[in-house]
């Protein structure tokens, strides 16, 4: 049973996760042009976390493996030496987005449980 | 290291700026399509990496000339021509510069789409503050 605050915790890593991988996004788009580029990306936080749950280390806390270190994202390349596809990276972006929503929002209710709790007027 | 947020809105933003000097060139090029003698400009993207926040952005090199040779044209009429009577084109490619142009635009559009998503992910973190 996760602790309100642990809430906080993970659900704050879950919203710098989705800007993470959202500003990589922004760049592979930006270089998407760029002779040579590799598209790059971050780990998915559904796998970091399970990674972490395994090898027991706090969840959402900074031990464990790095959550936002980045890794090149393999696909098929044009003539360019280039692997952004242009269409791959936008569906990605509106996902990580919607994720930062979601992150957001869970922490938002989280908030709200806790004034509940102590009996502050909302 | 700053904020993802803000590395998103810087890249967007170099992005947008790349492309509009890409479609700047590709329309100097298309307008000089009649010019007689005229070289087309090239010019490619670098990525540009800084050192201190990670931080990859994409700038432009100068133009280059492509010195290819144009169409020559049989007028012994025209001022500019040579002793044979043959004049030259100038070595645009209509069809290739208007792809280059909407390329630009499509890849702008993307630029300008991350841009936008990172103001409402802003958006959404500041309205914590406002509850």
């Amino acid at each position: 049973m996760a602790h309100p605050v642990s809430l906080l915790e993970l659900s704050s890593s879950m919203a710098r996760h989705a800007a993470t991988r959202h500003s990589l996004v922004s760049q592979n788009i930006a270089n998407a042009d760029t002779p040579g580029y590799k598209a790059q990306d971050v780990a998915d936080f559904a796998d970091v976390m399970k990674a972490q749950a395994l090898s027991g280390g706090e969840l959402g806390g900074e031990s464990g493996i790095n959550p936002l270190s980045i890794i090149e994202r393999p696909s098929v390349g044009s003539p360019n030496g280039n692997t952004v596809s242009l269409e791959d990276e936008l569906m990605r972006g509106a996902k990580a987005q919607q994720d930062h929503e979601m992150a957001v929002s869970i922490y938002r209710s989280t908030l709200t449980m806790m004034k509940t709790a102590v009996g502050k007027n909302l | 290291m700053i904020d993802p947020l803000s590395q998103t809105m810087n890249a967007a933003a170099s992005g947008m700026r790349a492309q509009s000097q890409r479609l700047s060139v590709a329309s100097e090029n298309l307008s000089n399509a009649d010019t007689h003698g005229y070289k087309r400009k090239v010019m490619s993207f670098t990525e540009q990496v800084d050192r201190e926040t990670g931080q990859s952005t994409v700038g432009v090199s100068r133009p280059n000339l492509d010195r290819s040779q144009g169409e020559m044209i049989h007028d012994p009429t025209h001022p500019l021509a040579n002793e044979q009577g043959y004049v030259e084109m100038s070595n645009v490619d209509m069809i290739i510069e208007m792809a280059d142009a909407r390329e630009a635009n499509r890849s702008f559009e993307a630029n300008l789409t991350t841009f936008k998503q990172a103001g409402e992910m802003y958006r959404g973190l500041l309205g914590l503050l406002r509850q």
